[in-house]
C-alpha cells in the first residue's frame, strides 16, 4: 500500500471510530438525562431545566470540539494526501446483467447448450424471485391487516399502540428483507457462474439479434410506451392539469388557510416535545 | 509568495464548491430566510406559510419561510373523516411533476445536511444490492406512518402526524434545537420527556450514520422522496439517457451513490453527477420542455464524436469478471475550457461567438435573479413581515382583565374580574391539538371537585378551522359541563397577553386576588392540576 493510501486509511478508521463515539456520548446522555428524571422525581419535570440540560451538555463540549478539531485535520491530511485515483468497482453480477440483455439465442453445438443452460436458469431465476414476491406481497397483506385495522388503535394509549404496532409489523418486514436479501445472494452466485458462457454467446453473436428473456420482453414493452414522447407529453400535461386543479379545488374549499393555521403554531408532538 | 497562492488556487479550482452545492446552500436559506425567528424564539406566522416549501423543513423551525409538505399532509389527513385534502395532494403532484427528485438532489435542507457530514474523511459505508433493497423501507414508512397513522387515528379525532411525532429528523433538529437554544423558550423543556429523548437519539444515530452512508435518511427513511420518486421519470426536470447512444457500460450506475439501477430511475436525485462520467456522453438535463426532444447535448459535443467504449472493450475488460476492486484509474473528466474552446472553433466564429454571449447573457440573468430573490426574501422576512406579538405577564403578576365570549351559547360572556375571590384556571387550547383534547377532561374533573371555589375556563386560540361549539358537542360528546368553553378574540389576545408562544395547550393559574402563580406550556395531568389547586386553596 502507498503511504499516501495508508496515511488516508489508518486517519480515516481513526476518524470513523470516533465519530461514533461522540454519537454514543450523546446518545447516553440523553437518556441518562431522561433516567436520572424518572429516577429521582418519578416524572421527567424538573431535571431538564434548562440550566440542567446546559450543564450536562458542558461535559460534551470538550470532546465535540476535539472531533471538530479532528475532521478539520482531516481535511488538511486528505489534501495533503490525495488518493492516487477514483477506483471503479464492477462486479460479475452487473456484468452479467448488461451483457446478458446482448447475448443472442444458438441452436445446437456448444453455443446452443449454453443458451439451452441460460434459457433454464432464467426461468428459475424468474420463478425464484416468482416465490419472494408471493412472499412479500403476504408480508404486506398481513401487515396491512394489523395496520388498517381500527381496532388495534383505540386511542387510548398512543404510545403503546405504535409499539404494538411496531411489534406486529417488524417481523414481516424482517422477514420480507431476508426473503429478498437471500435471492438477491443467490442471483449473484448465479451472475458469477454464468457470466463466462454470457460472455462467450455474446462474442459469438456479434451481428445477431439478442434474444431477451420473458420478463425483459415485457419490461421493454413497459419502457417502450414510457418513451413515446407523445405518451409522455400526454402523461404530464394530465398530472399538471391535475396538480393545478387539486389546488384550485383545496383552496376554494378553505384548505389553505386550515394548512396556515396547523403552519404557524408549534407542533410540539412534530418536534418530540410533550 | 508566488508558488503560495499558486497552491491556493490549486486547492480551491479542486475543492471550490459546485453549482449544485451552491443552489443547495442557496434553497437552504431561501427556505429558512425567517432568520430573526433564530433570535426572538418566535416561529414565523405570515401570509408565506399558506404556501409548502418543495423539500424537508419544518414549520416549527423558527427560521422556516413556509409550511413543510409532509407534515401538513400528514395534518390534513387526520382530518379526512370530514374532507380529502385536496390542497396539499395538488402541491406535492404539481412539484412532482415539475421537478421530481431533483428537490432531493437540489433543494432539500436535509439532503445538504448529510452531504456536508458524508464529506468528513472516514471509511464509508459503499452501496450494494442489500442497500438497495433497504431503500424500500421509505415506501413503507410512507404508507404506514404518513398515510395510514394519520387517517385511522383521525377517525377517531385523535391528531396524529405519526412520521413527524416519531421519525422526523427535521424537526428535532430545526424545530426542537432551534427553539430550546432560545432563553425565551425556557418554559419548554419542562415539555421534553420520552418523546425527545426518543427522537434526540434517533437524530444523532441518523447525523452519525450519515457520516458513513450516503444521505442515509434520504435513500432508506425519508417519505417526501418516496412521494416524489413516484414522478420521477416523467419529470420536466431531471436527467435523462439518449439510448442510441447509450453502450451499457455502467459506468454512470457504479460511479452513482444513490441505490439506481438505471440513470433517472425512482432512487435517482437527479444530482447530475454522471453526466461526466459518462463516456458516450449518452446522458444529459431534460429541458424545461414539454415534449421530450433528441439529446441535446451542450457545444463541446458539435465538434469531432468521442469515440465510445466498444463493446469488445467490455466483453475482453478482465475486471468485469471479478468482484476485486479494479487498479485505480483516472475518471473521465470533463473536457477543460481549453478543450471547449478548441472544439468550437470548428464552427463558425460569429455564431460562436453570439450562442455563448447568449449563454452567458442567460446566465447572468438568471443568477441575478435568484439572488434578488433571496435578498428580497431575507429583507421581507427579517425587516418588512414582522406580526405583532404581545407578551408579558410573568408569573407574580396581576392578570389583566379580560372578556371573552362563552361558546356554551346564549350571548353570554365571561369576565375575569367578576371571578375574584376563586382560583382561576385559564386552559388555552385548539380543535387540532391533540394533547389539547386529551387534558380536557382532567380540567372538567377539577372543576366539578372543586365547585365553588375553583373557576375552569377552557379558551379556543383566535385561529379557528371549525365551528368550535359543533366540534365540543357533536366530535368529542362533551355535552354538560362545569367548564367555561371560551373563545380567544383578536381585540383581547388573552393568549398572547398571556406569554402564549404559538405552543398549545397552555394552562395559567391564577391565585384568588388574580395573580399569576404558573404558567406551563404543554400537557397537564390531573394529578399536576390537583397539587396546584391543593395548595392554592391552602388544604
Amino acid at each position: 500500500m502507498q503511504k499516501n493510501e495508508k496515511i488516508r486509511l489508518f486517519y480515516g478508521i481513526f476518524l470513523g471510530i470516533f465519530t461514533v463515539v461522540i454519537g454514543a456520548l450523546f446518545i447516553f446522555e440523553a437518556a441518562d438525562l431522561y433516567y436520572s428524571g424518572l429516577a429521582e422525581t418519578g416524572h421527567a419535570t424538573g431535571m431538564y431545566s434548562r440550566g440542567e440540560v446546559a450543564s450536562r451538555l458542558k461535559a460534551l463540549l470538550a470532546p465535540l470540539l476535539i472531533w471538530v478539531a479532528a475532521v478539520i485535520a482531516g481535511g488538511v491530511l486528505f489534501a495533503r494526501f490525495p488518493a492516487a485515483g477514483i477506483k471503479r468497482r464492477t462486479d460479475a453480477h452487473s456484468a452479467f446483467f448488461r451483457l446478458k440483455r446482448r447475448a443472442p439465442r444458438f441452436e445446437g453445438g456448444e453455443l446452443g447448450v449454453m443458451s439451452a443452460r441460460l434459457a433454464l436458469a432464467e426461468k428459475i431465476r424468474f420463478a425464484v424471485w416468482a416465490c419472494a414476491a408471493a412472499f412479500c406481497a403476504a408480508a404486506a397483506v398481513m401487515s396491512a391487516l394489523y395496520v388498517f385495522d381500527a381496532a388495534n388503535f383505540p386511542g387510548d394509549s398512543l404510545n403503546g399502540e405504535i409499539l404494538k404496532m411496531l411489534g406486529g409489523v417488524l417481523p414481516w418486514l424482517g422477514a420480507a428483507f431476508a426473503a429478498v436479501a437471500a435471492c438477491t445472494a443467490c442471483e449473484a452466485v448465479y451472475a458469477k457462474k454464468m457470466l463466462p458462457a454470457v460472455k462467450k454467446l455474446v462474442a459469438a453473436g456479434r451481428g445477431m439479434p439478442p434474444e431477451p428473456s420473458v420478463w425483459e420482453r415485457g419490461r421493454a414493452a413497459g419502457a417502450g410506451l414510457l418513451r413515446d414522447p407523445r405518451v409522455i407529453a400526454g402523461v404530464r400535461i394530465a398530472v399538471f392539469a391535475a396538480a393545478v386543479t387539486l389546488i384550485a379545488v383545496g383552496a376554494a374549499s378553505g384548505e389553505a388557510r386550515v394548512m396556515w393555521v396547523k403552519a404557524i403554531n408549534i407542533c410540539t408532538e412534530c418536534i418530540g416535545l410533550g | 509568495m508566488g508558488k503560495f497562492f499558486g497552491k491556493i488556487r490549486n486547492w480551491w479550482s479542486r475543492h471550490k464548491p459546485t453549482k449544485r452545492r451552491l443552489i443547495q446552500l442557496y434553497a437552504a436559506l431561501l427556505t429558512n430566510a425567517n432568520i430573526k425567528g433564530f433570535f426572538s424564539g418566535d416561529i414565523y406566522a405570515g401570509g408565506a406559510k399558506y404556501f409548502c416549501v418543495p423539500g424537508l423543513n419544518c414549520y416549527s423551525c423558527p427560521g422556516a419561510a413556509g409550511a413543510c409538505p409532509l407534515g401538513a399532509l400528514q395534518n390534513a389527513l387526520t382530518q379526512s373523516k370530514t374532507s380529502t385534502p385536496y390542497y396539499i395532494l395538488g402541491i406535492l403532484v404539481l412539484f412532482g411533476i415539475l421537478l421530481g427528485r431533483t428537490i432531493c438532489g437540489f433543494l432539500c435542507p436535509i439532503g445538504l445536511g448529510q452531504e456536508l457530514l458524508y464529506k468528513i474523511k472516514t471509511p464509508k459505508l459503499r452501496k450494494s444490492r442489500y442497500t438497495r433493497i433497504l431503500s424500500y423501507l421509505k415506501y413503507v414508512i410512507l404508507i404506514v406512518f404518513v398515510i395510514a397513522i394519520p387517517v385511522i387515528y383521525g377517525l377517531i379525532d385523535r391528531t396524529v402526524p405519526a412520521f413527524c411525532k416519531y421519525i422526523c429528523p427535521a424537526g428535532t433538529f430545526g424545530g426542537a434545537l432551534g427553539l430550546l437554544i432560545n432563553p425565551a423558550n425556557h418554559g419548554l423543556y419542562e415539555m421534553l420527556g420520552p418523546l425527545f429523548t426518543w427522537k434526540f437519539c434517533l437524530m444523532i444515530a441518523i447525523c452519525t450514520a450519515s457520516v458513513f452512508i450516503f444521505r442515509a435518511f434520504c435513500r432508506f427513511l425519508c417519505p417526501l422522496g418516496a412521494i416524489y420518486s413516484f414522478f420521477n421519470r416523467i419529470a420536466l426536470l431531471g436527467v435523462k439517457v439518449d439510448r442510441d447512444s447509450c453502450t451499457d457500460c455502467g459506468l454512470c450506475v457504479s460511479h452513482c451513490k444513490m441505490d439506481v439501477k438505471h440513470v433517472g430511475d425512482h432512487e435517482c436525485i437527479n444530482c447530475g453527477e454522471c453526466i461526466s462520467v459518462c463516456p458516450a456522453k449518452a446522458i444529459s438535463w431534460k429541458g424545461g420542455k414539454l415534449f421530450v426532444r433528441p439529446n441535446e447535448t451542450p457545444v463541446l459535443a458539435e465538434g469531432p464524436e468521442e469515440p465510445v467504449r466498444p463493446l469488445g472493450a467490455l466483453l475482453s475488460d478482465p475486471s468485469a469478471g471479478s468482484a476485486a476492486e479494479e487498479t485505480p484509474e483516472t475518471a473521465p473528466e470533463a473536457p477543460s475550457e481549453a478543450e471547449v474552446a478548441e472544439e468550437s472553433a470548428a464552427e463558425p466564429a460569429p455564431a460562436a461567438r453570439k450562442k455563448r454571449g447568449r449563454r452567458f447573457w442567460m446566465q447572468f440573468a438568471a443568477w441575478t435573479a435568484a439572488l434578488a430573490l433571496l435578498a428580497g426574501a431575507l429583507v421581507y422576512y427579517n425587516f418588512i413581515d414582522r406580526p405583532e406579538v404581545v407578551y408579558g405577564n410573568e408569573e407574580g403578576n396581576v392578570c389583566p382583565d379580560f372578556t371573552l365570549p362563552v361558546l356554551q351559547g346564549g350571548g353570554e360572556t365571561f369576565t375575569l374580574s367578576a371571578r375574584r375571590g376563586k382560583v382561576v384556571i385559564l386552559n388555552f387550547w385548539t380543535t387540532y391539538c391533540d394533547p389539547c383534547k386529551k387534558e380536557i377532561p382532567y380540567f372538567e374533573q377539577i372543576a366539578n371537585e372543586y365547585e365553588g371555589e375553583v373557576v375552569v375556563a377552557i379558551v379556543h386560540g383566535t385561529d379557528v378551522i371549525e365551528d368550535v361549539p359543533s366540534f365540543i358537542r357533536d366530535t368529542m360528546g362533551w355535552g354538560d359541563y362545569t367548564s367555561y368553553f371560551l373563545q380567544d378574540t383578536q381585540e383581547e389576545r388573552t393568549y398572547l397577553t398571556l406569554g402564549g408562544r404559538s405552543t398549545w395547550p397552555m394552562t395559567v393559574i391564577l391565585d384568588k386576588e388574580g395573580v399569576i402563580r404558573l404558567v406551563r406550556q404543554g400537557e397537564t395531568s390531573y394529578e399536576f392540576l390537583r397539587t396546584q389547586v391543593e395548595g392554592l386553596l391552602g388544604h
